[in-house]
């Protein structure tokens, strides 16, 4: 395995090749006998099969059936955002030391918490810096969150909150790390969508079921490893999709007077052929993954450009998801591209918000500038699209996550009112299907430091996610691909409804 | 400032500490500081200028410079002088320059008669080498090096520096050995111990420091950080290490057996290690098609397959590796390979306006050049030097000077210093395979790099610029031309006409910032971890002909060439505009005088607005308005009445209800040149017909307007007539004072004369063009214009009058000798010194042939890089790459007759114990089966159909026309803001960065595949000629799965194929039944109207979308 994601920057889109250079030794066609006996089409004594893969059945019953990922690139504060400190604006210049907030330096997650291929590369910030937003108490319940996100505090009645979400990585390869409960530089794994594409399949056979929309990662973070499947191999990954209504995908259409039928006996054709060679090459899960992108752009053909035609929604639907505002339209496309794509049986919707390597939400300066901009991108289209899931009844079968790799230190960074990345302590909200609506779940000390109550890893939103979809992490096991203890992660009960 | 005055203060203290004790010993605060400044460089092993200060004799006697101290005479002491800095150099070196307090306490010294307490120095006794020196390397050099950023700014790499002391005082007591804030920290009672974060050492490792410090602290040398150990192992780096030729392995009988070169007893050594069993050879077919893709990147044809399984002789697979190692393929299959690693880029910006932001002009030359040199076999070093320092070491070639693309590709137009940091870092990945990246805003936290070292490197290329030098037939430099660096002189940019600053000197960012450069200049120089052999910087003389190009005979010529030509297109432009008028008057004539009205019977089918998107899409960036720029001939295309009115110099666009007379319609048929859209997507049928219709529909002018523009037009064609008839004599009288000026040594008084005159006919020439100007401002009745036309003419006619001032110069000039750093960097780099260079390049070189590199991270060779899966096959080959005179085909032709690359990939048995052992094939056991490369992709298909178009080089063609035109992908433009679509589907990469290819399997390829017209369009063609030659359908399957997969199709799948063709003819023999996806007609090549040939093309074509076809075993 090429391990080294940093240094080895990925040139294509997605950056699998060890994965398909090398054909799958060590557990021989696992990957192909998922896919046949979906199709019905496995020859038992063809194709070795020492263990029986997922069968696309969730392994308790689902509260949820598909998921809508928001994800911030470079690190939207906790404290600007959903974790509002007062302490912040009250000890505001003073040191963490001089403060009665001292002890969270002494606290051993600083020295332990983070891992750093080198220790001491980053500071801790020790001036505390006044919040750069205003804040209030929202909704019926009275959650307090800044006065960027005025469209959300009008939906922050359906929401989970969880403020003690924390990681371990301390730079952006906590994108990575995000996606795949893995430090970046172990190596690569399955994102969280790719795991659930594994498990669950298809529930609608003409879209691909693990979409990403967005600008992707930066090679320098995870790159397309983000919405990579590592081992569970590449027809497991995200296909990204441009939310471009003009050209959502090159080629969707034969290049001159074919005939459906024609084109549709030639395709059948096609996998016939594959499958006959496929016996030679049973362990060649290139091969698979192949003969898998052959059915499915057979039948997006049609599908992927009808998702992308937002003509089709009335003109209170493109105004709810700020279509017709310049600074929402990008990001409002993209939510309702995945409302779009859930409504037809999508599974997994990765949707990117910052620019892929610009990571724009690192606000190492001018934070205010910064953060106010980019949430006025995004408040309006989000509460959009959960006042959107909700009235047409998908909330009760869909997931909204919305996260980012850290968050921002309660100290100032610099001379430009910038704060540093944050591992210790940050924000991630859910909401819909299986989620308890309005609560705050855990919480960071007074400075918004460590998270202190009911701390969470990254993974523990992976399996809550999972549980709520029915699966068992546990039981998606590939022999010969070893997890840790924290890779599985917990399920929050307490948010569960 | 903050850390200066730090310094001094921490200086001072030293001075105290130092004058304390002395008082104590009776040892004068002059002698201390004797020893501990000046003594680490002259002592009676080092002796530096020849000067050795341990005892008063040796100072008295002096150096090579004399006496060094004249006992009871500080002011004529030449020590004194030099540390006050009245000589130079400046002493002690490097900015440690003493305090006013450490001068006058030496000044006192030396008056008082500069006497020795004791000798001075003691010879370094073995304690050091034995004990202390391997300490300091293992656990505290690697950041206590010069200038490392999380040193407390204290470096203990020679005896000076460690007495310096860092950021929080002196680190050792001479007099109080253990009261030394080093061996506190090594005891862990001073806070935060050493070494940081590790293990503390032992106490008797402390103990022989203390012992060491007590003899006065002695090196034997500094330390040299390319000798520190990696974090694990505790021994030197390997990759900074020069590699060494090693022994070949001792192989069990049947291994030594199977083993036919040195590559497999490598790579069977580490299998006796591991208990791996080498894979059987690939059957003769897959092995030819691999060594074809691999070698020319195009996949054997039938003919070639059969001559090779019918060849019996032992040397039939040696003899094709010769032939396709000799074929021009190669190169250009390598090529491609070498232009990811060198980020090869056309040129980009705002390509529909012209303006060139980034890479450059012309840089195709520098692709060609890469071609050809790999061809020719040119040695990779020869290629790198010629790449870095062309312009240095070959100035008047012009074949050498194209590999200077390499640099400047990396042409910036908005940053300076993202230009050079492109430079510096990428020849770090690529060339070096070290991450010099990292040391840009600090010290390198992995390798022993500092943050200086990182900017020393920078100062080798801080002076080089871009320029186009011309060549034959291209007056223009737009036109063609070839891009080339040099060395500039220092300037400040300017905006218009752009260009970018050359700064004079390199200065440290501070963190990275360009806008807080440190104070210091620096000078080139190489990371100390690599060594700094072969560094000598010389500048070069550069001759008349590299200073001034333009000299050249042709160019001349070209530039008479294209004033004529202006000359004949403005005369054929007054006869144009002569027979517009005509044909107005005549309109005229026919209606009598009277106005026509305008025809609102006909009511259009088509507005505007229906065809504003079109335009908007295809002809925005030239005709759209937005600035001067984008309103290309005039001619604005945003408005009916603009595209009515037409250009001021070619007329109207549009004729009124003739879309065939219009020339807007003409361009786009390519009827009239140059075609439009000159780039992107070419306007489709349909929109084609659509704006036809709306021109067809639209009313005709009226008759009087027609013939009233018509004759300003035709004043304005005279008029510039004159123009360009004044600019032949401008220009040759510039010329020929351009030619005196620089050729003719005895010719001054000459040379003024023709000066004078060319300063005479350019103001003529320029009083000929504002009358032009004035003229057009009155036309178009744009008051502004003409105003500003009226100033432009009476300055025109006044300098005229007065004949003053300068011509404008013909020929550019440039410096007459260029800085010879990077020729001395190139040097450097191609070393049989530097111990990286070969490693990197044959590690390259094996990845591409064995799927996977021997180093993973492949432009990371530095301490937090992979280790090889195999170092002494690494090495040996890199050994052999440079005693081959770095021949590569030498090494392609090694790995490719190995043993190991002939095993088989997949499908035959694989050993079972070898896939536990090594799953992922990290030793090599078998090969590696890979995907096609997206060019192959492309180019196979086309080649197997008799399509590929082989000629070689030239200039890049628009990667619009990746579907439409045959010849091979390397020759499409790709930048990073526009490729191929076809070819970026199937990850071809990111011409930013690409040091490893990545391979997916994703839909959108499998819709490339079967729906591209390029796919669509071999197929048919592939089929028909399949057909002519095979009438019976077994017969064609057979041929079919022949050319296009390689080998003849099994039972089953003939069974299946003949099924196919019989179901779909009788599909397709009822089209009244079928639905077509869209009536537009995009392939050139129709389906066959007979349904069994169409059945047939549509096997072809599912043959090119099969899994076999792009797989390469």
């Amino acid at each position: 395995m090429m391990s080294k994601l940093g240094f080895f920057p990925p040139c294509g889109r997605i950056s699998r090749r060890n994965l398909l250079v090398d054909c799958g030794m060590g557990f021989a066609g696992l990957a192909i006998s998922a896919m046949l006996h979906r199709d019905g089409a496995l020859h038992a004594e063809s194709i070795p099969e020492p263990w029986r893969p997922p069968d696309g059945k969730p392994h308790f019953t689902p509260k949820a059936k598909s998921v809508i990922w928001l994800f911030m690139q470079g690190g939207a504060s906790h404290l600007e955002t959903f974790d509002p400190k007062a302490a912040l604006n009250q000890y505001a210049g003073k040191t963490i030391g001089d403060s009665p907030y001292k002890d969270v330096l002494a606290s051993p997650l600083v020295a332990k918490g983070v891992r750093q291929p080198v220790p001491e590369v980053r500071k801790l910030m020790q001036t505390i810096f006044p919040l750069q937003a205003t804040y209030r108490k929202y909704g019926q319940l009275g959650i307090e969150m800044t006065d960027w996100w005025p469209h959300l505090g009008e939906v922050v009645d359906e929401i989970a909150f969880i403020r003690s979400v924390w990681t371990t990585d301390n730079d952006h390869g906590a994108q990575y790390q995000f996606h795949s409960g893995r430090h970046f530089l172990d190596g690569l794994f399955p994102s969280i969508g790719s795991w659930i594409h594994y498990g669950l399949g298809a529930l609608n056979q003409n879209l691909p079921q693990f979409v990403v929309l967005g600008e992707q990662v930066g090679p320098c973070c995870g790159g397309s490893a983000c919405s990579g499947a590592a081992y569970l191999g590449p027809q497991h990954s995200g296909v990204e999709l441009s939310v471009d209504p003009a050209n959502p995908l090159p080629f969707a259409k034969p290049s001159g007077e074919v005939y459906r039928e024609e084109q549709k006996h030639e395709f059948d054709f096609i996998q016939k052929l594959d499958r006959i060679a496929q016996a030679r090459y049973p362990e060649d899960r290139a091969m698979a993954a192949r003969i898998q992108s052959y059915e499915l752009a057979f039948r997006m053909q049609t599908t992927v450009p009808d998702v992308f035609r937002f003509r089709e929604e009335p003109e209170h639907i493109r105004k709810l998801y700020g279509l017709d505002q310049e600074q929402t339209r990008s990001f409002g496309e993209r939510c309702l591209a995945a409302r779009r794509l859930v409504e037809r049986g999508v599974r997994f919707v990765q949707v990117y918000h910052g620019g892929g390597a610009l990571s724009e939400w690192d606000a190492h300066s001018e934070l205010q500038k910064n953060h106010s901009k980019l949430s006025a991108q995004v408040d309006l289209p989000i509460a959009g699209l959960l006042k959107d899931l909700k009235q047409r009844g998908l909330l009760e079968e869909t997931i909204v996550v919305w996260g980012t790799e850290f968050g921002r230190t309660p100290g100032v960074e610099g001379q430009r009112g910038g704060r540093d990345h944050h591992p210790y302590g940050f924000s991630v909200w859910m909401a819909g299907a299986g989620l308890k609506r309005g609560i705050i779940h855990g919480r960071t000390d007074e400075l918004g430091f460590h998270a202190v109550e009911n701390r969470h890893y990254v993974t523990d939103i992976h399996a809550t996610v999972l549980n709520l979809l029915g699966l068992d992490p546990r039981r998606l096991d590939v022999p010969g691909q070893k997890r840790l203890e924290i890779d599985y992660g917990q399920p929050i009960r307490e948010i569960l409804a | 400032m903050e850390r200066q005055v730090e310094r001094r203060f921490r200086f001072a203290g030293l001075a105290l500490l130092l004058a304390a004790p002395a008082m104590l010993s009776g040892e004068p605060a002059g002698l201390a500081l004797l020893k501990s400044r000046c003594v680490a460089c002259h002592n009676p092993q080092t002796t530096q200028g020849k000067l050795d200060l341990t005892t008063r004799e040796a100072a008295v006697r002096g150096g090579e410079r004399g006496a060094a101290i004249l006992p009871g005479n500080s002011r004529d002491s030449l020590l004194y002088q030099l540390a006050a800095h009245q000589l130079q150099p400046a002493m002690p070196p490097a900015g440690n320059a003493l305090t006013p307090e450490e001068l006058k306490a030496l000044a006192a010294w030396i008056d008082a008669g500069a006497s020795w307490s004791e000798e001075v120095r003691k010879p370094a006794s073995s304690l050091f080498r034995t004990a202390v020196r391997p300490l300091f390397e293992q656990h505290c050099v690697a950041c206590h090096h010069p200038g490392a950023g999380k040193s407390s700014g204290f470096d203990l790499t020679s005896r000076e520096k460690l007495l310096d002391g860092g950021d929080h005082g002196p680190a050792i007591s001479l007099q109080d050995a253990e009261a030394s804030a080093l061996v506190a920290r090594l005891r862990h009672v001073k806070t935060p111990g050493m070494p940081l974060n590790q293990p503390q050492v032992s106490g008797d490792r402390v103990a022989k420091v203390v012992e060491w410090i007590r003899e006065g602290a002695p090196y034997d040398g500094p330390i040299q950080v390319s000798n520190l150990p990696t974090k694990a192992a505790g021994a030197p780096h390997w990759a900074f290490q020069k590699p060494a030729r090693p022994p070949l392995p001792k192989l069990s009988k049947p291994l030594a057996a199977w083993s036919r070169n040195p590559v497999d007893a490598f790579l069977a050594a580490r299998w006796q290690e591991k208990g791996l069993q080498p894979t059987a050879e690939a059957d003769r077919r897959t092995l030819l098609r691999r060594l074809y893709i691999d070698l020319i990147g195009l996949p054997p044809m039938p003919a070639d397959l059969d001559s090779f399984l019918s060849d019996r002789s032992p040397d039939a697979y040696e003899k094709v590796v010769d032939t396709l190692l000799a074929s021009p393929r190669y190169g250009e299959r390598w090529g491609r390979h070498w232009m990811d690693v060198w980020r090869y880029a056309d040129w980009y910006g705002r390509r529909a306006l012209d303006d060139q932001r980034f890479s450059a002009r012309h840089i195709w030359r520098w692709r060609d050049w890469i071609i050809e040199s790999l061809n020719s076999d040119k040695g990779y070093d020869q290629m790198i030097r010629e790449m870095i320092a062309g312009d240095e070491l070959a100035p008047n070639n012009s074949n050498v000077l194209r590999a200077t693309g390499y640099l400047a590709r990396n042409y910036h137009r908005f940053n300076r210093n993202v230009w050079l940091q492109d430079t510096v870092e990428h020849i770090g990945f690529g060339i070096l395979g070290i991450t010099l990246k990292c040391a840009r805003c600090h010290d390198h936290k992995y390798d022993p790099l500092s943050q200086e070292e990182y900017y020393r490197f920078r100062a080798f290329f801080e002076p080089y610029d871009v320029r186009i030098d011309r060549v034959p037939g291209h007056a223009d430099t737009h036109d063609g031309g070839l891009a080339r660096v040099f060395d500039a002189q220092p300037r400040k940019g300017s905006v218009e006409p752009y260009f970018p600053p050359i700064y004079k000197e390199t200065y440290r960012f501070i963190r990275g910032d360009e806008t807080n450069p440190d104070k210091k200049p620096l000078a080139p120089g190489v990371p100390a971890m690599l060594g700094n052999f072969a560094i000598r910087i010389e500048p070069v003389k550069l001759n008349r002909e590299a200073r001034i190009p333009d000299l050249r005979d042709f160019v001349a010529r070209d530039l008479m060439e294209q004033a004529r030509q202006n000359t004949a297109d403005a005369e054929l432009g007054v006869a144009s505009s002569a027979r517009l008028l005509e044909q107005a008057r005549a309109q005229l004539a026919m209606r009598g005088g009277a106005p026509s009205q305008p025809l609102k019977t006909r009511k259009a089918s088509i507005a505007f607005a229906d065809i504003q998107p079109i335009l908007f899409a295809k002809c925005r960036q030239c005709h759209g308005g937005v600035s001067n720029e984008s309103r290309r001939g005039g001619l604005l295309l945003t408005s009916e009445a603009g595209a009515f009115e037409g250009g001021r110099r070619y007329g109207p666009a549009i004729v009124a209800g003739n879309s065939a007379a219009s020339p807007l319609i003409r361009a786009i048929r390519g009827e009239i040149t140059p075609k439009m859209p000159p780039e992107g997507t070419p306007v489709t049928a349909a929109e084609l017909a659509k704006l036809a219709r709306w021109i067809d529909e639209m009313p005709p002018e009226d008759a009087a307007v027609t013939v009233r523009k018509a004759e300003n037009r035709l004043a304005l064609a005279r008029k510039h007539l004159d123009t360009m008839r004044l600019a032949i004599p401008s220009l040759e009288a510039r010329l020929a004072a351009d030619r005196a000026k620089y050729l003719g040594a005895d010719a001054k008084e000459n040379a003024e004369e023709l000066a004078k005159a060319a300063v005479q006919a350019e103001h003529r020439y320029a009083l000929a063009q504002a009358e032009e100007t004035v003229l057009e401002a009155q036309q178009l009745l744009a008051v502004e214009n003409s105003a500003a036309a009226k100033t432009k003419l009476e300055a025109a006619i006044k300098a005229l009058a007065q004949g003053v001032g300068t011509y404008t110069p013909v020929f550019e000039v440039f410096p007459e000798s260029s800085t010879g750093r990077r020729s001395a960097l190139a040097f450097w780099l191609t070393s049989r010194e530097n111990p990286l260079t070969a490693r990197v390049a044959v590690n390259h070189i094996w990845m591409r042939h064995f799927g996977k590199p021997l180093v993973a991270t492949v432009s990371n060779f530095g301490r937090n890089g992979a280790r090889p899966t195999n170092q002494p096959l690494l090495d040996w080959l890199a050994v052999e790459l440079m005693d081959s005179s770095w021949s590569m085909k030498k090494i392609h032709r090694l790995l490719v007759t190995s043993s190991a690359y002939r095993m088989a990939s997949s499908g035959a048995p694989l050993s079972p114990s070898n896939r536990q052992r090594d799953p992922d094939n990290q030793f090599f056991w078998r090969m590696n089966p890979h995907r096609m490369e997206a060019e192959v992709v492309r180019d196979a298909a086309l080649y197997l159909a008799g399509s590929l178009d082989l000629t070689p080089g030239g200039p890049d063609i628009d990667e619009a026309q990746a579907l439409t035109s045959h010849r091979r992908s390397i020759y499409l433009r790709a930048n990073p803001e526009s490729q191929a679509e076809f070819l970026r589907l199937f990850d071809q990469p990111n011409p930013t960065e690409c040091y490893v290819r990545t391979e997916s399997v994703v839909p959108q390829q499998a819709l490339a595949a079967s729906n591209s017209s390029l796919y669509i369009e071999a197929a048919r063609a592939l089929a028909r000629m399949l057909s002519n030659r095979n009438s019976g359908e077994e017969e064609f399957v057979q041929s079919a799965f022949r050319v296009v997969l390689g080998a003849p199709p099994n039972s089953a799948e003939v069974a299946e194929s003949r099924r196919f063709l019989s179901e779909q003819a009788t599909l397709l023999a009822e089209p009244s039944r079928l639905n077509l996806f869209s009536d537009e007609v995009l392939a050139r090549v129709r389906p066959s109207s007979e349904p069994r040939l169409r059945a047939r093309e549509n096997l072809v074509h599912a043959l090119l979308n099969h899994n076999e076809f792009v797989t390469v075993r």
